[in-house]
């Protein structure tokens, strides 16, 4: 497969895992592009550049990870926009969209690293084989981390809407 | 058909996510359905867990925002690989430069017996470019008559005349290698974490593993393999005796079979 059509195939889903895991679309896309730069080069096929690309590019996030976690703190403290009265009508749906968007970020904060990547990665389609290579476990691991992954982000998740739905 | 007095076993919550994930195998899909057409509490859990995945998706589409445009960025990559590429072609050329003004004052200063000059030229050109017995040519296939199997993660390679060599070159301080005996024939090296960056050259019972960084490398030696050893920059760390691991490093950990090298631990 060429490299052009390689890039297509794989650069929207290796966005999509990295604006997940980071919640910083520049970011991603920074990352994204440094990804496919260290793999032009190497003659792979789609099969093999998958879990590798996805390996490389959340290495390149766990080294930003500590940067990135300060900024979202200094974001978090920050006083929301009060949109005023001349606001467009849909303003309370963004609010809705904006505290729904920080509630999913927190929940996925709450989980481990390896688990948030695991999950992720699940959600991208990838196999447990290919999970359990790029993580660096056993593939027999991998459902039981993924389950307990999910139950915990649910716990999380959904112990911050019924905490914003008593504060309505 | 439920048996009074003995308490059911049920489905692990591990293995029902792989039922969900279309993970097991056809026999063992038919074994749980089986257990889940008689058991209310594990089908109870797999609704939920059922439930909980569908709730994840639509919960992470919440975070989703549109990618840059593709034609851009793919015109991005390769402007930044050309970049690098001229980057490194450069610092070639420097050092091409550098090692003919040594080997001119090498040649210079071997006619005067036992000048430190002479001595210093000749561990400089070892340091710049590596020795004819160590030359490797940069493959990312096996060369002709190599029995070689290539991964994104890692290569191996069948011993050439009962001899392996496994050789790190440029490794990451942050790096952790871990070796041991394997029972296969074939020497394997793998890399996970950061480690899978790194560059592998393939020759006749010898792999170079070039600028590996943080993360881990596994390394098996066959233990029919009449000599195996691992060089780290070029100094012996281990060898293979007979069924042990001999160390040879300044620094390493034993962690049952496995000997285990962390490499910003070993003093120069």
């Amino acid at each position: 497969m060429d490299v052009d059509t390689l890039f297509r195939r794989l650069y929207p889903p290796l966005f999509r895992y990295l604006n997940r895991l980071t919640g910083e679309p520049d970011t991603a896309a920074d990352i994204a592009q440094e990804a496919f730069v260290r793999l032009l080069g190497r003659p792979m096929t789609e099969k093999d550049a998958r879990p590798w690309l996805f390996t490389v590019a959340t290495n390149l996030v766990r080294d930003g990870a500590r940067q990135r976690t300060r900024r979202r703190r200094v974001m978090a403290a920050s006083p929301t926009a009060v949109p005023g009265p001349r606001t467009s009508p849909r303003a309370d749906e963004t609010v809705e969209r904006g505290e729904g968007i920080e509630r999913v970020r927190m929940a996925l904060d709450h989980l481990s690293p390896r688990d948030r990547q695991m999950l992720l990665m699940r959600q991208e389609g990838f196999r447990y084989r290919e999970i359990a290579d790029v993580v660096g476990i056993a593939p027999t691991s991998v459902g039981t981390l993924l389950a307990r992954a999910l139950h915990r982000f649910k716990e999380v998740y959904g112990e911050q809407r019924d905490s914003d739905d008593t504060h309505v | 058909m439920v048996n009074r007095g003995i308490p059911m076993i049920h489905t692990s919550k591990g293995t029902l996510v792989a039922l969900l994930d279309g993970e097991l195998s056809a026999a063992d899909r038919s074994g749980v359905e089986h257990h889940l057409s008689d058991c209310p509490v594990c089908t109870a859990e797999m609704e939920s867990l059922r439930e909980i995945s569908a709730n994840f998706s639509v919960a992470l589409r919440l975070l989703d925002s549109p990618a840059p445009p593709l034609d851009d960025t793919y015109r991005a990559v390769l402007r930044e690989r050309a970049r690098r590429q001229w980057k490194r072609e450069f610092g070639r050329s420097l050092r091409r430069a550098a090692i003919l003004v040594l080997g001119v004052a090498g040649v210079a200063s071997a006619t005067i017996p036992g000048s430190p000059v002479r001595d210093w030229a000749i561990d400089l050109w070892d340091r710049i470019e590596p020795g004819p017995e160590r030359a490797v040519p940069m493959r990312t296939d096996a060369p002709a008559g190599v029995d070689a199997e290539v991964s994104p993660t890692g290569v191996s390679i069948l011993p050439a005349d009962g001899r392996v060599l496994i050789a790190l070159q440029e490794p990451a301080p942050a790096l952790e290698v871990r070796v041991r005996i394997s029972d296969g024939g074939r020497a394997e090296v793998r890399a996970t974490g950061e480690a899978v960056d790194a560059r592998f050259r393939i020759a006749p019972g010898r792999i170079e593993v070039v600028g590996a960084s943080a993360g881990i490398l596994h390394i098996d030696l066959p233990r029919s393999a009449r000599s195996a050893a691992i060089e780290i920059g070029g100094k012996p760390y281990l060898v293979k005796d007979g069924d042990q691991l001999r160390v040879l490093a300044p620094s390493a950990d034993r962690a049952g079979a496995e000997v285990i090298f962390r490499i910003g631990r070993q003093s120069p």
